[in-house]
């Protein structure tokens, strides 16, 4: 899979009658190609994330600037012209007259914020369905019924939620239902899960047993995980990548050593340090200490460096 | 009595086990109370008992003396004693009923039947207090979620209640709002009774009195410093560790020097718990 960003502008109220055009999003370019990358994307309310991740599997479209996302088996191109937009896709290698979104959305899944308010069906194994049962290639009803229940008790079986298949999703409690509504994206397979915010409202433990899970589904089955978030712990414990968006433009996209380190980009962006970054910062000041490395992203990083100081 | 007094308090919502557990509990008026606990650990229903949302199957609930699932004379005690307290709930935008932030810090006192003047003068004097006094004529809706608490704030100060409910108020704000909020709490710190029910511990490292959820019962309850020592009855819990505790655990399990353990320890636990 590889997307590609060329700057990238988007405004949800352009008119070309208007002289000055606000852009919720501004000459946006980036590249994602590997399987295995982990992204953060950071950024103050308000600041483009959302229309970013959009775009993604073009929920959203650009008003300028171009997109390519091409898999083994298709290719879609994007030029905005304003309100209109040119979309080519090729489905392999033959040009489509009708540039359906299908094949990309079942690579691409995207969780929106607070994913569980879209639960509705009646159990919770009809819910997990109804994503593979709408993207399935098979022509019979029966086919397609039975290819998706495979699927969706598959990924009840990985996210442990297999006890909960029979009951309503609205007798589950808020984590159950998060998971439920991932799960439900999760089993039309996609290569690339795009996730806004899915901590928000967890409670620590919850919270954990997510990230890890995530973090298990980029490191075994490779898949590519994007996550807007505002928590710069989750950035320090999880992100390999990050990207920092400010007032609908990227500000940065590297590594999150380089950004902790460099304060000025922190400050500008209105980031914050991660907490146990913060924690050992002030324990170097109390105690006086020049030679303690406070860049530690976990608990145990951060110990076995007091305990190398110490020595 | 105390100004909460809650005695042997059970609750469950249907057949299943209890969300509430022979629970008793004193709160006094003032204190700032942080009420932690996993999701499901019963902590938001222990709050909507509290102003009478739901009744509890048996035990007693007074607040300022009066059982307040009892009667008097054909009138519930509850609706005597919901002017003296207020809630504010998680999600910003499920407490919103006024078409500008003026017309919603006002909808208590509307209720009450309170004169314009004096309607005017609440409005201006507590949305001065949150800072949103420049949003007067603003919609909710155009307001970020730090915003709207502190509009969903000001209008339970108007209503001068004794007792303020936080049911995990920052939970779904950006860190900023969560900043806001937090700092106002602070500020109301003193002049109110605060029950907060939060995961966030910072908020909670700064209560007069901390209580622990789980399954129902209450399994800790003190001081913030004395409650955050105790790492097994917390993971027991469910719930997070602050940083500094963590290290200091780790710290005092390993084989590194007693003299420099102990200069270390004293220092992170002073980042929490300034002397």
């Amino acid at each position: 899979m590889g997307i590609k960003f060329s700057e990238v502008k988007y405004s949800y109220t352009y008119s070309k009658k208007k002289k000055d055009n606000c852009y919720n999003l501004e000459d946006a370019s980036l590249q994602i190609d590997n399987n295995d990358e982990f992204i953060c994307v950071v950024g103050h309310t308000g600041s483009g994330k959302s229309t970013l991740i959009q775009h993604l599997n073009l929920l959203l479209k650009p008003t300028f600037g171009s997109i390519e996302i091409k898999d083994d088996d298709f290719e879609y191109r994007i030029n905005g012209k304003g309100k209109k937009n040119n979309t080519t896709l090729m489905l392999k290698g033959k040009k489509q007259k009708l540039p359906i979104l299908k094949p990309l959305r079942s690579k691409i899944g995207l969780v929106f914020q607070f994913p569980e308010y879209q639960l509705f069906e009646e159990t919770v194994l009809k819910d997990i369905m109804f994503g593979p049962k709408n993207f399935s290639s098979q022509k019979k009803k029966e086919k397609r019924e039975e290819e998706a229940k495979e699927k969706a008790i598959n990924i009840a079986n990985k996210m442990q939620i297999k006890d909960l298949l029979d009951l309503s999703p609205f007798e589950l409690s808020g984590g159950q239902m998060r998971r439920v509504a991932i799960a439900g994206i999760l089993a039309s397979n996609p290569d690339v899960l795009v996730l806004d915010e899915p901590t928000v409202g967890l409670d620590p433990i919850g919270k954990k047993e997510l990230l890890n899970f995530l973090k298990d589904l980029n490191e075994k089955d490779h898949k590519t995980i994007i996550l807007v978030t505002h928590d710069m712990d989750v950035v320090a414990e999880y992100a390999k990548r990050v990207i920092v968006l400010n007032k609908g433009k990227i500000t940065y996209d590297g590594s999150k050593d380089e950004l902790f380190k460099n304060n000025d980009l922190l400050l500008n962006n209105n980031l914050d340090y991660p907490s146990i970054v913060l924690l050992l910062k002030k324990l170097k000041e109390k105690l006086n200490i020049k030679e303690l490395d406070e860049y530690q992203y976990n608990i145990d990083d951060a110990f076995n460096e007091i305990k190398r100081w110490s020595k | 009595m105390s100004f909460i007094s809650i005695n042997n308090l059970t609750f469950k919502y249907n057949r299943k086990g209890y969300v509430i557990d022979d629970l008793s509990l004193d709160i006094e008026k003032g204190e700032f109370v942080c009420i932690l606990g996993h999701n499901g650990s019963g902590k938001s229903t222990l709050a909507k008992l509290i102003v009478g949302l739901l009744e509890p199957r048996k035990g007693h609930i007074y607040v300022n003396g009066l059982d307040i699932n009892e009667e008097k004379d054909g009138v519930m005690n509850i609706d005597l004693v919901r002017k003296d307290m207020g809630i504010v709930f998680q999600n910003p935008d499920s407490q919103f009923v006024g078409i500008t932030v003026k017309d919603d810090i006002a909808f208590g006192l509307e209720n009450r039947r309170v004169s314009t003047e004096e309607m005017i003068d609440a409005v201006n004097k507590y949305s001065e207090k949150v800072g949103m006094k420049d949003f007067l004529d603003r919609n909710p809706e155009e307001l970020s979620g730090g915003e709207k608490q502190r509009v969903a704030i000001a209008g339970i100060l108007a209503m001068n209640t004794e007792l303020i409910i936080f049911d995990e108020a920052t939970s779904m704000l950006d860190p900023k709002g969560v900043r806001e909020i937090i700092a106002l709490i602070k500020k109301l710190k003193g002049q109110k009774t605060i029950i907060s029910i939060t995961h966030n511990l910072d908020e909670a490292n700064f209560a007069d009195r901390v209580i622990v959820l789980n399954k129902g019962k209450i399994t800790l309850d003190g001081k913030p410093e004395d409650v955050f020592k105790q790492f097994d009855k917390l993971k027991e819990a469910g719930l997070d560790i602050l940083n500094n505790m963590k290290l200091i655990d780790k710290i005092n399990n390993s084989n590194i020097d007693e003299c420099n353990k102990k200069v270390i320890e004293d220092a992170l636990w002073e980042l929490s718990f300034p002397k």
